[in-house]
């Protein structure tokens, strides 16, 4: 266990953020993603949802949330509570200790029965999951996206969705959830921050004694795999009756947040895509006007870039192309004073925001270090200051276009019917 | 004639809030957050896409103008005679962005660095406007794509429907961005009249937060503001005389039903409200709402934790109620169902059962606790403070006032505030349901 504990009285809450890290695989992701929600129906001493939740509106609207997270091919399960500081509240109320205790039940003292998860729990969240995963086609571009990555990494462990399959669900019990819950707390990685008004020395012996319990040694993790063999470009369209075509294009990287040029593949990345100062908005957005979105996301422990745009069904090859061309641009080292200057200060804003955001820091901080990097803000900008644009073009470069997928308009419009 | 920013302490919270108006009657705040590193600043207008009807100054009748107009104006005042505006904000490092609401347009800046700079341009780009009949045709081409992201978006268009089924006229049943049809018909002509109609200091807010000395920002803002007037001269100031409203108190239609590709259906119910008063009023009975809803509703209600375990709903199932100064005020709740006709009926007989039975004090006590906490929370974060300021600007209530309200709390008012909103009689459903 790696305990992170930053007090600052910058914050009128406090935040504290767990991770559990497993290896992302298709065999285990669907369990791995129910078990919090699970979890999350209550514990020994608040056996319901509800009792949860009115106790966490009389501590003041603290705030309880469960999640998986999909970092490269880790699957991380992670809890969150935030609390109002004790020191902000009327005199002679407290609620950090409760709030710290509630999060660690859920975790550590579930509600059970024979010995396992309890079955209506599991039942119902079977249920939600079930929905939750139909209900990707309902946001067009996230679908898109998801649906490019799942084609483009088949055989990897990063094409795994990280809320699992619908068809592993039925075979799921609590059983198999309690069995899960134990190996994870027993072995998974575990970290934990606490950022915000609190007493570090209280909050360490109580998280210590409690999650230090039964830990054994953790074995090694597989982590995530190397790039399959370079193939042609696999062109993929599916029709669905909708108005907007989407527009979602893979690209691999062999650079990775751990590798020393790392630094130059995001501020390519950043030049390219990720602001409205970027080459995508600017030329096909701006100057084209083909889409009113157009962008690019780096994900940086595989090395993937995915370009993204929303766009009519006869501007597919001309948005395609002209996406690509502005890669093609940036690997020339057609890079601005303007855009260097522009994406260089953009990051370093960002990253100094999140010293504004207790979840913020935490997020780039476990990520950061998951990748073998300090996480602290000052350090990445320094980075950045030293990445020159031929090292850009370089990371550019070596992009491979690997994916194209077009969600594609079927131009039948939806029909209106009053009842 | 200036006069120094007013001091209000809120002593219990540690926070000050500093208010006052420029020389040309432009209203501002100044939350100053120290050890931030955001320093953000939000320019409002009251302006949004309800107004597409009024009387141009100096004339006698009222005009329409196309759906759409006021988002359309908001795209096209990020390009000036120097060009990209998004551009100038950048090379700074701030990032820049705007959104039309049915009430306001906002234009919001976050600079780290460079914030002088970033909020001289802010006052420029807003005030100041460059039409170019070529950059008017390229950005009806964005728009239209702004709408068809839109219309694939099923609770955009259940949110939507539910508006068309709850009014006959009013103009919150129309598209903030307008239609396809209507962008066509904007008009170089017409963004200029509306710019000039509305975007007036009186009629404007501005709100910064950060680490910032008030007096400092205040100096510079008046500097900027003599050095724009050189420029350009004085505008002319001119009433302001929106189109009368003419809705009914009944819905439009009971039930709106579409099609699209989605998973499962969609279902929102809809309750229409009276309109209210500007004033403290419309913040009381916008808060007895809003707990009448969460103890209806809400996480920790009886209705939740049994629909719940039925799986009649799931964690999209949520709520909203808003009294707008716009002339409207409704709630909408709902989510996704596979069955929605068993979910509105659910609905509507938690309704009737709390309205027999009366809300717990100790209920309405823990509530007041939760909104309490979400509100200091507000206190972490540069932009839902400016956030908050402005609408207390706009609707004529102050933060020390919203925490008052919260004391006063009652569960009789509760329980009055839910008989008076949640009458059958004008309650609307919008359903979206898999193709």
């Amino acid at each position: 266990m790696r305990l992170h504990l930053a007090p600052t009285d910058k914050f009128k809450t406090v935040a504290v953020k767990l991770f559990w890290r497993s290896d992302l695989s298709a065999e285990r992701a669907t369990e791995t993603a129910l078990l919090p929600y699970v979890l999350r129906h209550g514990t020994r001493s608040l056996p319901s949802m509800q009792a949860i939740s009115e106790t966490c509106e009389q501590l003041f609207g603290a705030s309880l949330g469960v999640d998986v997270l999909k970092l490269g091919e880790s699957q991380v399960l992670t809890a969150r509570l935030e609390t109002i500081g004790d020191a902000f509240l009327p005199e002679g109320e407290g609620v950090f200790d409760r709030g710290l205790g509630l999060l660690l039940d859920l975790f550590q003292d579930p509600l059970q029965e024979g010995g396992a998860l309890t079955a209506s729990a599991t039942a119902q969240e079977q249920a939600k999951l079930e929905r939750f995963i139909q209900s990707l086609i309902n946001d067009k571009a996230t679908y898109a996206v998801e649906t490019c990555v799942r084609h483009m990494c088949a055989d990897e462990p990063y094409g795994v969705f990280e809320y699992g399959r619908l068809e592993d669900l039925p075979g799921i019990d609590g059983a198999r959830l309690e069995a899960r819950r134990q190996a994870l707390l027993a072995e998974a990685p575990l970290d934990v921050y606490v950022v915000g008004a609190f007493d570090p020395a209280r909050a360490e012996a109580v998280l210590r004694e409690r999650l230090s319990l039964g830990r054994a040694r953790v074995p090694a993790l597989r982590g995530t795999t190397g790039h399959p063999a370079p193939q042609p470009v696999r062109e993929l369209r599916e029709p669905m009756a909708v108005s907007q075509g989407k527009l979602c294009m893979g690209l691999r990287s062999e650079i990775r947040v751990e590798d020393p040029d790392y630094w130059a593949l995001l501020l390519a990345n950043g030049i390219l895509g990720a602001f409205p100062h970027s080459k995508l908005f600017k030329n096909v957005r701006e100057k084209a006007g083909l889409c009113y979105d157009a962008s690019s996301n780096l994900e940086r422990f595989k090395g993937l870039v995915l370009i993204h745009a929303g766009i009519d069904r006869d501007k597919f090859e001309q948005t395609r192309d002209m996406c690509l061309e502005q890669v093609a641009a940036l690997a020339r080292g057609e890079i601005s004073e303007g855009e260097l200057i522009a994406t260089r200060l953009s990051y370093q804003q960002g990253l100094e925001s999140l010293l504004d955001s207790p979840s913020g820091l935490v997020n780039l901080d476990y990520a950061l270090r998951l990748g073998g990097r300090e996480g602290q803000p000052g350090l990445v900008i320094s980075e950045l200051a030293r990445v020159d644009p031929a090292a850009i073009a370089q990371a550019a470069e070596q992009l491979r276009l690997d994916t194209v997928y077009f969600l594609e308009p079927t131009a039948e419009p939806a029909a209106e019917e009053a009842a | 004639m200036t006069t120094p920013l007013r001091e209000v302490r809120h002593d219990q919270l540690g926070e000050t809030v500093f208010h006052g108006a420029l020389s040309d009657g432009l209203p501002l705040a100044v939350v100053p957050k120290r050890g931030f590193q955001k320093r953000f600043a939000v320019l409002t207008v009251g302006y949004g896409s309800l107004d597409n009807r009024f009387v141009p100054a100096g004339q006698q009748a009222a005009r329409d103008l196309p759906e759409g107009i006021a988002h359309f104006l908001e795209h096209k005042l990020f390009e000036d005679e120097a060009g990209d505006v998004f551009d100038q904000f950048a090379q700074v490092g701030a990032s820049a962005n705007a959104y039309t609401s049915a009430n306001e347009t906002a234009y919001h800046f976050t600079a780290n660095q460079g914030f002088e700079t970033c909020l001289k341009l802010l006052l420029d780009f807003v005030t100041d406007p460059y039409f170019t009949e070529e950059q008017i045709e390229k950005e009806r081409k964005v728009i239209a794509q702004e709408i068809r992201m839109y219309e694939d978006d099923p609770d955009t268009q259940g949110q939507l429907n539910l508006m068309r089924a709850l009014y006959h006229r009013h103009p919150v049943r129309i598209d903030t961005a307008g239609s396809l049809e209507s962008i066509a018909q904007i008009q170089k002509a017409e963004l200029e009249l509306c710019h000039r109609t509305f975007y007036q200091p009186a009629n404007m807010f501005l709100c910064v937060s950060g680490d910032l000395e008030p007096e400092v920002v205040r100096a510079q803002l008046e500097r900027d503001l003599a050095e724009r007037h050189a420029r350009r001269g004085v505008p002319q100031a001119a009433p302001i005389l929106r189109g009368e409203l003419d809705e009914p108190e009944e819905i439009a239609a009971e039930r709106i039903e579409v099609h699209m590709p989605v998973a499962l259906p969609k279902v929102l119910v809809g309750y229409k409200g009276a309109p209210l008063v500007d004033g403290p009023g419309r913040l009381k009975t916008t808060l007895d709402v809003f707990v009448a809803l969460e103890l209806l509703f809400g996480r920790s209600s009886p209705f939740y934790a049994r629909h719940y375990a039925s799986n009649l709903i799931d964690p999209s199932f949520s709520y909203y109620y808003t009294a707008s100064r716009g002339g409207y005020a409704y709630a909408l709740l709902g989510g996704e169902t596979a069955d929605p006709d068993a979910l509105v009926a659910a609905t509507a007989d938690e309704v009737a059962r709390v309205l027999d039975t009366g809300f717990d004090p100790q209920a309405v006590r823990r509530i007041r606790n939760k909104l309490w906490g979400t509100y200091l929370k507000g206190f972490n974060s540069v932009e839902q403070l400016a956030s908050r300021e402005t609408d207390a600007h706009f609707e004529g209530w102050s933060l020390s006032g919203y925490l008052e309200q919260l004391e006063a709390l009652d569960a009789e008012a509760v329980l009055a505030a839910t008989r008076e909103l949640f009458a059958p009689t004008r309650r609307a459903i919008s359903v979206v349901r898999p193709v």
